[in-house]
């Protein structure tokens, strides 16, 4: 007798949920994904072992390129105008719907309040090529404004420092003194990975 | 791909029947395409964020008057003096007494000065109070500060501070090193030294 062959059978499943899903977490994470906006300034950071990764939020970020010049960037985009609004009623400027969006798009202010009107106005490509940087020495604390306004906008503001490989430590100095002065006392400085030794 | 079952055509010129074909599409490409920019988005919003290192200072405090200098005993101290072109040098000795002869040359490197800290730990009398003081000078670069900084973390060293040189290390530094700082000043603002 010949044995009862089972009979063999295409092996088929549906992927259709499967791709739904994938899909699914996909456009999830492009609407919330925060795009970075390009930086006007490039900076080098130095590496570190350290394992603790930047906050998303609730931060403003100090950075100093490599010849020693200070920008400021407020990462919350929420926070933007109302901190511009604030600087402007202290310089006493008044900034238009379309300077305000200017800045909203700008990953750093780049240049001193004074200038700041003017810069806002350039087209993009040429904001790249003026970058004089925020006066911060003994005679102007520009940057420690801008500081101080942040944190009355939001209180729970965390500070970031991001220097570059190259800057000259007493740029580095004048600014802790100053914000320690001003009773800042916790940083968070910003480095890339290396590996930990071990 | 798509199961298409083919049928014999039933001849004997009847009707010629519109054959029918399944509908379904193999979705296994699109489920894999869909897996595979999800990967990608990924490791591009969680992996490009910074690092981080925290750095907390001291609270500004108004000078206190007539205050006693309390007895230090040097063994449990380090000095870390940061100078330009990546030199880096370390001592041990009171602030009012420092020698060139008590200035070490060392280097960023694994053997130099994270040994250097580990050995100066293992001869401090009082181990747990051993700190660790970082002077960098006005040569030394912000990429010096947090090499040393990321010494403190590998050595396990939680106890240190970032001063100042005060003038007598930095003519010192300045001797050994022979590096001439721009104009040769004094550091800009009064040292705080907290020894």
């Amino acid at each position: 007798m010949a044995r009862v062959k089972p009979k063999r059978q295409g092996f088929h499943i549906d992927m259709t949920p499967m791709s739904d899903m994938a899909w699914l977490l996909l456009t999830f994470f492009i609407l919330t994904t925060q795009f970075r906006k390009p930086e006007i300034v490039p900076i080098t950071t130095p590496t570190s072992v350290s394992d603790m990764k930047l906050g998303d939020g609730n931060l403003v970020e100090i950075s100093i390129n490599k010849d020693g010049n200070y920008y400021f960037s407020i990462i919350d985009d929420k926070d933007k105008v109302p901190i511009l609004e604030k600087m402007g009623q202290k310089y006493g400027l008044t900034f238009t719907d379309k300077e305000k969006q200017s800045f909203y798009n700008l990953s750093e202010v780049p240049v001193s309040i004074g200038q700041l009107k003017s810069f806002l106005n350039l087209e993009e490509s040429q904001q790249k090529t003026q970058v004089p940087g925020i006066p911060l020495d003994s005679t102007n604390l520009q940057l420690m404004d801008w500081i101080d306004f942040s944190y009355e906008q939001n209180p729970e503001i965390k500070l970031a420092i991001k220097g570059d490989v190259d800057t000259q430590y007493p740029k580095f100095r004048t600014l802790l003194n100053e914000l320690v002065n001003r009773d800042y006392n916790k940083f968070q400085l910003i480095t890339s990975a290396e590996e930990k030794p071990r | 791909m798509a199961q298409m079952q083919e049928k014999p055509q039933q001849g004997k010129g009847g009707k010629v029947r519109v054959k029918k074909q399944s509908t379904a599409v193999d979705m296994t490409p699109l489920a894999d395409l869909g897996f595979l920019l999800i990967t990608f988005f990924m490791f591009t919003t969680t992996f490009s964020k910074p690092n981080v290192m925290g750095l907390n200072m001291p609270p500004k405090t108004p000078p206190i008057e007539n205050q006693q200098e309390p007895e230090i005993d040097l063994k449990n101290s380090l000095s870390i003096i940061l100078g330009g072109d990546n030199t880096i040098y370390w001592h041990q000795q009171d602030r009012a007494k420092l020698t060139a002869a008590d200035m070490h040359e060392t280097d960023y490197s694994k053997e130099g000065i994270r040994n250097d800290i580990l050995a100066a730990r293992q001869r401090a009398t009082v181990e747990d109070n051993f700190t660790v003081i970082i002077k960098p000078t006005d040569d030394s670069t912000y990429d010096n500060l947090v090499n040393v900084l990321d010494e403190m973390e590998i050595t396990q060293s939680s106890r240190y501070g970032i001063v100042d040189p005060n003038p007598l290390e930095v003519s010192v530094y300045r001797e050994v090193s022979g590096i001439q700082g721009e104009g040769g000043e004094a550091p800009a603002s009064a040292p705080t030294d907290n020894q």
